[in-house]
């Protein structure tokens, strides 16, 4: 598969590089370790590291589906590498007063409680819960991303979704009702 | 397959690519004949749909400049050509409201198909050829209907002066309508077609194809509607099989998806209910039903209108309104554990008619004789429970049981969650009890069936012989985890029941009550269910009346009214939808039925048409038949004399009775082979003039065999005034619930009509009961407006 040109390219990354770096960042609980994976994953893409592997009519999708697998290998690597390391936060870091991502994301948790209650799930049925329902992959796309089969993804959703229904029903049932007219 | 399967969710996500088309046709069938998975298949669908919706609005963060400038110098750049870069579609997610489209769809349309399919087969099999039976008999009334009306269709005209006499012509030329027709209403209707048709009169063939499609859509979307019906197909098939109306052998549960659909927010499960139709007491002599002493509709209406809501129809059952009141009936005499009473008078909505009260009262005993108990509470802790209205309200309603208990009685606990366990062994020490209600806390989610299964083992361990074995279930009845397959749980309670075990059910809290379910537990489990919305209501159900829900003095009270056609021309039972039986079942020992408590009181209520009264075009459902005698018309003094025989010969009068209906084989004979047999076997006078016979069987709580009482009445024609209290109150619960649920059969009845009669009949009311039902009539009155 030859690099993509120069459009091409800013195309892609207008396209994935906010839902890489989320995806990332799930991995890592890093925004910043986030953003170096996914630099790194445009950077193989653009040097044409991208194996063909599909008819043209399937590249798009193949090209995501790369994207995501090449994020998560990074990610996963950088977790690794970094998972016995304690961050210390330092306060030049970042100006003062501007909220930190933990911050961020708490005020989301408040403002939601779904994503409050997938903390409560597997890490591995977080994951495959976000590539399905947050980057909109098909079951095969997420299996050959996580290297799991399509039966564990399958499962893995299977039990996921069980289990926010769950929670959902317990803990908030009006916001559980309200889920239903969604549809 | 079974929705715990993966591949399961992955239909209802829409996912079909990795799923085989055999696979695919299995989910299908799943969804299409358990209500329960379709149920199911829509939570996932709508879980998606909100995490479709909502994840995608997290936080993505962008790289920075600096970044995004190092990858695009990292690319050897050509000359820019113009180069459309395509994004994968979004399929998925439309394939994904695909999925929930079809899953509805499935419902719609193959569940009655399934449906119609195993009832044709059922059928062929039970009558040997489909042609025959009571099919055929759907055919012929209708076109016995239809052939003399043709006359009045201009198209026929040519034909009309020979129709009267050889009606085969116009049956000819009709058929093509009727070939339509045929189909759909063999496929339809059960073993009494006439219950689904619309009205017969003045219908030309096209209305009458028309209607017959009305009653096919209609009755589709019912089965659409199906939302968590819990009886399977064969279940469907037995019912239908012994009798009952389609309505409910079908089990309604429209509103239970109407609600989902439209009132989202609540997740309350109520069985829709299909009010009794009027039957001619010529074709249809028995009524039969269960008795029941369930009060929990009551309450939970009334906390619909305390919210300003108004009821879900099928939350309205009327049989349990009526209960909630006791009223003033006399302690049975002698043996027999409870007295009947019955009376008669004018019908306040529709003075045409006469209003027949029955009511029976269960043999009090007073607090100091009640035998020993051995209880076990069964408490639902999990996270639903939180809100006051809940697991705190059930902590003091349970306490104000305990300060009942004497020292013989002893209580064990046991909670369930996530997981259950037994937080108090049985002891009959006080303080030990409150300390373990105490401690209780809601926390996790709702394992019911292990919870279950601990308390009747607790329950069996320390069962006390003859006095009262019992777990007392406290739940808003959300059970969302392990085996919450129905029919195994309910199998287990009746099982459970049979060791003498019974169960009473009390609900809590709003949010998500599975009513039906609670209906359903307290019946298989020889028990009684209350709804406690109040303190003040857990007074009623656990202080005042105590030993009825605690001390069962008869079980499987079933009552069968024989109406006699020379003085009654139709009936109507009002209520009691849920409980009616085949006329078989009463002296059908195996059959299970409703139980009375110590002191407990039941009421039904008959609405009658006189013999000789025309009834009203709209009551009028029943075809005509070609095979018996000639089309009913009471006013006809020569007919009156052969239905006078023909009830001489369906219940011989007397002693003989009890004995004649034992040796009767459980499927009645042909209506019309007896009939041919039927001699004129002239009737006593007095017996001619009987109104009715009230038949009672019920088994001691501990007996196998049951025993029968007979109760006959003869309408003196009392008018209105001159009816006791107690009729006029009952009278106006009955007013009040045929208003709540928009009834057909309501009549003349209007808010203020019911508040009179409620009035009227107030009494004494120690309790202030009958007062908050006014209260209630006037909250109800302003919610419907």
């Amino acid at each position: 598969m030859p690099a993509p040109d120069a459009p091409e390219l800013s195309a892609l990354l207008a396209r994935y590089e906010r839902p890489l770096v989320r995806y990332a960042q799930s991995i890592t609980g890093d925004l910043e370790a986030a953003r170096d994976v996914v630099q790194e994953t445009f950077i193989k893409l653009a040097r044409g590291e991208m194996k063909d592997g599909a008819a043209p009519e399937e590249h798009a999708r193949h090209t995501e589906a790369w994207l995501f697998t090449v994020a998560r290998n990074r990610a996963l690597d950088h977790q690794r590498k970094f998972s016995r390391i304690i961050p210390m936060p330092l306060s030049e870091d970042r100006p003062c007063g501007a909220p930190g991502p933990a911050a961020v994301l708490e005020r989301q948790e408040s403002a939601t409680s779904l994503f409050r209650l997938l903390d409560a799930l597997s890490e591995n049925q977080r994951e495959v819960i976000r590539l399905k329902f947050q980057n909109d992959l098909s079951y095969r796309e997420i299996a050959d991303i996580t290297q799991l089969s399509v039966t564990n993804v399958g499962f893995l959703l299977h039990t996921g979704l069980k289990k926010l229904r769950t929670l959902l029903r317990e803990q908030a049932p009006e916001d559980f009702g309200l889920s239903r007219s969604v549809l | 397959m079974n929705t715990d399967d993966p591949k399961f969710t992955a239909y209802a996500l829409g996912e079909k690519e990795d799923l085989t088309p055999a696979e695919c046709a299995e989910i299908e069938a799943l969804l299409a004949n358990n209500p329960v998975a379709s149920a199911e298949a829509l939570e996932v669908c709508a879980l998606a749909g909100r995490l479709r919706a909502e994840l995608p609005g997290e936080e993505a963060s962008a790289l920075l400049e600096d970044q995004r400038a190092t990858i695009l110098s990292a690319t050897a750049s050509q000359a820019p050509a113009a180069k459309v870069v395509r994004f994968p579609r979004r399929a998925l997610w439309w394939s994904a409201v695909a999925a929930c489209v079809v899953v509805s769809a499935v419902m719609a349309l193959l569940y009655p198909a399934l449906q119609a399919e195993k009832e044709a087969a059922r059928r062929s099999l039970a009558h040997g050829s489909l042609s025959l039976g009571t099919d055929a008999d759907g055919f012929v009334a209708d076109s016995s209907i239809t052939a003399p009306r043709i006359t009045l269709d201009p198209s026929f005209s040519t034909a009309s002066p020979t129709l009267g006499a050889v009606p085969l012509p116009a049956n000819a030329s009709a058929s093509p309508t009727l070939a339509q027709t045929v189909p759909t209403v063999s496929a339809l209707t059960t073993m009494n077609p006439a219950t689904t048709m619309p009205s017969a009169s003045a219908k030309m063939p096209q209305d009458r194809l028309s209607a017959a499609m009305t009653t096919k859509s209609l009755t589709s979307d019912r089965y659409a509607d199906n939302g968590f019906v819990k009886k399977g197909a064969g279940d469907l098939a037995d019912l239908q099989a012994r009798g009952l109306r389609e309505e409910e052998a079908a089990g309604l549960k429209r509103e239970t998806l109407l609600r989902q659909g439209n009132e989202p927010a609540n997740t309350e499960a109520f069985d829709a209910i299909a009010d009794n139709a009027f039957l001619t007491a010529r074709d249809n002599p028995l009524s039969t039903f269960s008795i029941d002493v369930d009060t929990a509709s009551y309450a939970i209406v009334r906390r619909f209108l305390s919210q300003n809501q108004r009821p879900p129809k099928g939350a309205v059952r009327i049989e349990e309104m009526l209960n909630y009141f006791t009223y003033d009936y006399p302690q049975p005499q002698g043996d027999a554990p409870f007295s009947a009473t019955m009376e008669a008078t004018a019908c306040p909505w529709n003075p045409e008619h006469r209003l027949v009260r029955i009511g029976l009262k269960g043999r009090e005993i007073a607090k100091d004789k009640r035998p020993a108990s051995n209880l076990v509470f069964l408490i639902d802790v999990s996270g639903s429970m939180q809100p006051g209205n809940k697991l705190p309200l059930l902590k003091q309603s349970l306490g104000l049981l305990i300060d009942q208990l004497g020292a013989e009685d002893r209580v064990s606990m046991v909670v369930y969650a996530g997981s259950s366990g037994c937080v108090l062994d049985p002891t009959n020490d006080k303080a030990q009890m409150r300390a373990a209600l105490g401690k209780l806390q809601a926390g996790g989610s709702t394992n019911g069936a292990s919870g279950l299964l601990l308390a009747y083992q607790l329950a069996e361990k320390s069962f006390v012989k003859g006095g009262t074995n019992r777990v007392i279930l406290a739940t808003d009845g959300d059970w969302n985890v392990g085996v919450t397959n129905q029919s195994d749980l309910l199998d287990l309670i009746a099982q459970k029941a049979k060791s003498g075990v019974f169960l009473t059910v009390l609900g809590f809290g709003m949010d998500n009550l599975k009513d039906s379910m609670m209906v359903k537990l307290a019946d298989r489990g020889n028990g009684n269910y209350a709804y406690l919305d109040t303190l003040l209501e857990a007074k009623k159900v656990l202080v005042e009346q105590l030993s009825g829900t605690l001390v069962t003095i008869a079980k499987d009270v079933k009552i069968q009214v024989e109406f006699n056609p020379a003085q009654v021309g139709a009936y109507r039972l009002i209520g009691y939808e849920k409980r009616m039986l085949a006329k078989e079942d009463f002296n059908d020992d195996k059959k299970d039925a409703g139980e009375i408590g110590a002191g407990h009181t039941v009421t039904a209520l008959y609405e009658v048409v006189p013999a000789g009264r025309e009834l009203l075009a709209s009551n009028k459902r029943v075809a005509a038949l070609k095979y018996q005698s000639e089309p009913a018309a009471p006013d006809a003094p020569a007919l009156r004399e052969s239905v006078i025989a023909e009830r001489s010969d369906a219940a011989p009068a007397g002693a003989e009775i009890a004995k004649k209906l034992d040796d009767r084989p459980l499927m009645a004979a042909a209506t019309p082979a007896r009939k041919e047999k039927a001699k004129v076997a002239p009737a006593s006078e007095h017996v001619a003039r009987e109104m009715l016979t009230l038949k009672l069987r019920y088994k001691e709580p501990e007996g196998d065999t049951s025993k029968l009482l007979e109760f006959p009445l003869t309408d003196s024609g009392a008018g209105w005034e001159r009816s006791s209290r107690d009729l006029r109150f009952a009278a106006s619960v009955a007013g009040y619930g045929m208003l709540l649920r928009d009834s057909p059969h309501k009549g003349q009845a209007t808010w203020s009509a019911v508040a009179e009669w409620a009035q009227e009949g107030l009494g004494a009311d120690a309790n202030g009961y009958r007062a908050e039902f006014l209260a209630l009539i006037e909250k109800a009155k302003a919610v419907t407006r």
